[in-house]
Formats: C-alpha cells, structure tokens, sequence
C-alpha cells in the first residue's frame, strides 16, 4: 500500500489535541478518535530518543495513528515531558530510566475516554518505555516494538559502548593514531568523541573486574552487556501471554544484540509462546527510520499486525 | 508568528521554538505556531506541499491572529526555509516587522545542502542500488519524489521553491528586520553579509545578532541536551525579545 493512500484514510478533523497530567507534569498529546467501528482497543504510539515528537520523523507517528483510527481503533501519540510541546525538563534518554509516569498518564487519560485495552507500539527508547510501563499494566492488549535495544545505555552511548566490548585496548590505539582521528583532536566535537570512547572502554575494564572480583553492583547498568531488565521485562510478559511483535533491520546492531539476548535464554521463553510472539526482520536499519521505503514497511507491519490483534481481542 | 523550517529542521528545532515561545509569552508576547498542511500534525499529505501553499497556510494564521487575537503589527519570525515564507508574508499583508533565524538565503542553498546530506549517506553506507546515488535534480527529473534521509522531497515542492530567494520573497518596500545568524562570532557569514548590506542600502532597518551555536542541519544527532538550557536557544529568545520589545516601547516599527 503506498504512502497516499494510507494517509488519506484519516484526517486531523478525527483529532484533538489535549494535555493530560503525567505526574507533576502536563504532558501533550493528540488523541485520534476510530473512523471505523470501534474495535475496543486504543493504541498509544511512543517514539525513540531521536526525533521525539508526537509526529516521529516524516510523520511516521501521524500515519499510524490515522491507520489505526480507520481500522476502529482510539489512538494517542504524545510528547514525553521536556519534549515538543510537553511541561518539564527531559535530562537525558537512558535505556534504564524510560519515562514509563509519562505512560502512564497517557494510558489513564485514554481510558478516561471509556477504552480498557492498550496496543502500546514504540521505537527504540520509545519501546524500552512501553516495554517498562507494560510489565505494571494488567489490560495490555499487546506491545509492538520496533528496534528495541536489548542494552542499557545513555542517549549517544550507543556506538561507545558496543566498541568497548568489541574492540581491545590495542585496537583502539590503532585506530586512535590514524591520521585522519589524529585531524580530528583539532576538532572541539570529535575531540568530545574522542573522550566519551575513552571513558567507555575504561568502564568496560573497570566493570570486568569488578564482576572478576565478585563485586557487582546491579544499580549501575552495564552498557556493554544484554540487559537482564530487558530479559526480565519480555520473559514476563511472555509468561502472561501479552502478544508482541518484534520489528527488527538485518543489518542493525541491536537486532544481533537481541541474537545474544535469545541465545542467554529468552529464546526459550520466546519459542514457548508460540504465536503470541512474532519477530519481523526488514532489510537494511529500521532503527531512526532513516529512509522512506523502510517508513512504508514499519507502518504496513504494524497496521496489519495491529488488525490482527484486534480480531482476536473480538472473538 | 513563527513560520518553522520543515524536514530534518522542522523536528530538530520543534523544541526550540515552543522554548522560545514560551520565553516570549512570558515578556508579554503573543506568540503562534502552527504546521504547513501536509506536515506535522496537520491535513493533508506531503505531495500537497509547495511554496505558495505554505505561504498560504501562513496568511491563514496571520489573518487569524489579526481576527481573533487582535493584533494589528504582528512580527513574522521565520527559521531556516520558514524564512522564506516568512518574508513573503510580510511582503503579501502589509510589510510588518520581519525576524528571521539562520534563514535560507536561497532555495538553491538548502537543496544543495539535501544533495550533500544524500552523498554523505551515500559515501557512509555504499549506493547499490539506491537512487539516492543520483543528484536531486536529477532524480527528480525523471521521478515525482526523492528520498533525502527519511524525509520526501517531491517534484512539484522542488519546482515551486528552487527559485526563491529571500531578497526577492521580502520585495523592496524598506521594513524592520532582525537577522540572527547561528555560528561562531566574528562577523555574518558572506551570503548574510551581502542579503543585510542590500537591504540597508534599500533603506531597510535591520538589526543584526550572532549567536553561537554548532548545528548540522539535515542529520539529527545521536547526543540530548535539553533544549531549556542549551545558550542558543536562551540567546535566540532573548534577543528575538528584546528586539520586539524595544519596537513597541519605542511607539512603532518604523526604525
């Protein structure tokens, strides 16, 4: 289904925007009503750290939304606190710290609107969030979640923490005495750069030790490794037979990363759920949704992912 | 009224602008914002996207400020290619007082910058098979839409906006303008040079601001900062005040 013809399905007349609280905070929000019959369901879209705005990049939040709406269901997509046109300060984006009181807030204020169940669909950070505020949630219909990282890291620490475990101390001296890195020490960003790979290969050794020396302290997350709340979080989901789609890219490093998480044993827990649990893989990065071919696929997986569960939350 | 950039600008600087607004309404300025149809959250679907109807969609909200708020001068604040809107709906209702943040002196500027973010991606991640390998006008030659790093750009926008030039948009009727260029200090980039030395010479009144800042436009980077805190965005609201308040204490936009 092309881009057109999706869009013109539903338009902003079938919207309102709205604040709703979210802890000490007003958080905004645009609530889509269904152009279809109504199909008891609600689906609240959460974006990743990158573009975090109510839209996603290119208005990818907007076509699900008024997809979605045409197939009968309530819809909201939201910006987190300190984002867009949301109250607050939004500090950082760490994997570990999602915003799931901003879920919250979206979740009761829908159900304010007379819908109990929840389709929560999030990218990247956005599925860390409905991964988070799922696991407190007894009414979840489902959770879609595109690119989650199965790691704990800050917002910029992505590439800094893989190679702190991927590469040794050796070989970031060979690439650090390149010409073209030593160029970039004239540089005040790259410079910046230079340091955080720095910091994070130090904290992978310190880390190494300190789990050698038997001293590991679970408050601090290691960026380096899979993430046993991320484990935890699906394996319990799995276990109350909340469906999930997985959306993936090939040729992303999260998706190999959610590789070495099944093959720690959440693969066991996954293959047992049968079809309640779906893993699709695209071509190329789906992470940032950085091409529109890659947009077009999301948005017709989760459409159709989407129907399906409505159907069966029918019957 | 804040007429945004689009694209990779529009989201990059969302947050920047509802800041600045906010900032503003404080010092007692009405401030409104709004999507150009076919983007954001309002109607319609991004092939409707042109020049003249963004333009369009301006005077629409202009004309409801006027309406309904009761504002007789309002300023028309443009960012990036909002810029170029902007001035040419001050040039179209009446030649009010015109600001304009890091604007797009010319549209062929901001394309060649779409075709220098492609070729990045392009070096970064190989072209096969990819149209994107191609130039911009080239591919919108023989297609009806080009993909720059997620966000469409189609023929028809292509063609209605190549041309346009701030110079021409804001026409020649002398006015006052605030011209913020973002950078590092030490005197306005060539092009900004030449755009605020004509309109002097044209008898405009132009103030000129730099503020420094580091953006690359069209990628959206991987590092967060809270956009209330970042100096450029404190700086840009500041001076964007200070200016407008200055104009009505002094009684009138004339200088």
């Amino acid at each position: 289904m092309g881009r057109m013809k999706r869009d013109s399905m539903v338009d902003a007349s079938a919207e309102t925007p709205v604040f709703f609280p979210a802890g000490q905070r007003l958080l905004f929000g645009i609530h889509t009503r269904p152009t279809a019959p109504p199909n008891g369901l609600a689906a609240i879209i959460l974006p990743g750290g990158g573009v975090p705005l109510t839209t996603n990049r290119n208005r990818l939040s907007v076509r699900v939304c008024r997809s979605l709406a045409a197939q009968g269901y309530h819809t909201m997509r939201f910006d987190y606190h300190g984002t867009g046109e949301s109250s607050g300060t939004a500090e950082a984006f760490r994997l570990h710290e999602p915003f799931a009181e901003d879920v919250t807030g979206a979740i009761e204020w829908i159900r304010g609107q007379g819908v109990e169940r929840i389709l929560l669909i999030g990218s990247c950070f956005g599925a860390r969030t409905a991964l988070a505020a799922a696991v407190s949630d007894d009414r979840l219909a489902g959770l879609i979640l595109v690119s989650v990282p199965p790691r704990d890291f800050e917002m910029g620490e992505r590439l800094t923490s893989r190679f702190s475990t991927e590469l040794s101390v050796w070989q970031y001296l060979r690439r650090g005495l390149r010409a073209r890195h030593l160029r970039g020490l004239f540089d005040s960003q790259r410079r910046a750069a230079y340091v955080r790979h720095a910091r994070a290969k130090g904290r992978t050794l310190f880390g190494r030790f300190r789990r050698a020396s038997g001293a590991i302290d679970r408050s601090r997350p290691d960026p380096s490794r899979i993430s046993p709340v991320f484990v935890e979080k699906v394996g319990s989901l799995v276990d109350r037979g909340v469906p999930i789609l997985f959306i993936y890219g090939q040729d992303e490093d999260f998706y190999e990363e959610f590789g070495r998480a099944t093959d720690a044993g959440l693969g066991t827990k996954l293959d047992g759920a049968g079809s309640l649990v779906a893993l699709e893989t695209l071509p190329g990065t789906v992470h940032g949704f950085t091409r529109l071919t890659v947009q077009d696929q999301v948005a017709d997986l989760v459409t159709r992912w989407a129907g399906r569960l409505a159907g069966v939350e029918s019957r | 009224m804040l007429c945004s950039s689009i694209n990779a600008d529009f989201e990059r600087t969302y947050r920047r602008e509802v800041v600045a607004a906010r900032s503003l309404a404080s010092r007692g300025v009405a401030v409104a914002r709004f999507h150009y149809r076919g983007t954001g959250n309002s109607d319609g679907h991004h092939t409707e996207l042109t020049f003249d109807g963004m333009v369009d969609d301006a005077m629409s909200v202009l004309g409801w400020l006027r309406q309904e708020a009761g504002i007789a001068v309002p300023v028309v604040l443009g960012a990036r290619w909002g810029a170029l809107v902007a001035a040419a709906t001050s040039r179209l209702s009446g030649f009010g007082p015109l600001a304009l943040w890091e604007p797009v002196v010319e549209g062929t500027r901001y394309f060649r910058e779409a075709d220098r973010a492609r070729a990045v991606r392009v070096l970064k991640e190989g072209a096969s098979g990819q149209r994107s390998a191609e130039a911009l006008d080239v591919e919108l030659a023989r297609y009806e839409e080009a993909d720059v790093l997620g966000y469409p750009i189609t023929r028809a926008f292509y063609d209605s906006a190549v041309e346009r030039t701030l110079a021409r948009e804001a026409g020649e009727l002398s006015r006052a303008v605030l011209f913020v260029e973002i950078g590092s200090r030490g005197g306005l980039r060539p092009e900004n040079a030449r755009q605020v030395r004509r309109w002097e010479e044209m008898g405009f009144h132009v103030r000129t601001a730099q503020v420094e800042g580091r953006e690359t436009w069209w990628f959206i980077g991987d590092r967060w900062e809270p956009e209330e805190r970042r100096p450029l965005t404190l700086e840009l609201a500041r001076v964007t005040g200070d200016w407008i308040l200055e104009h009505i204490r002094s009684g009138g936009w004339g200088g």
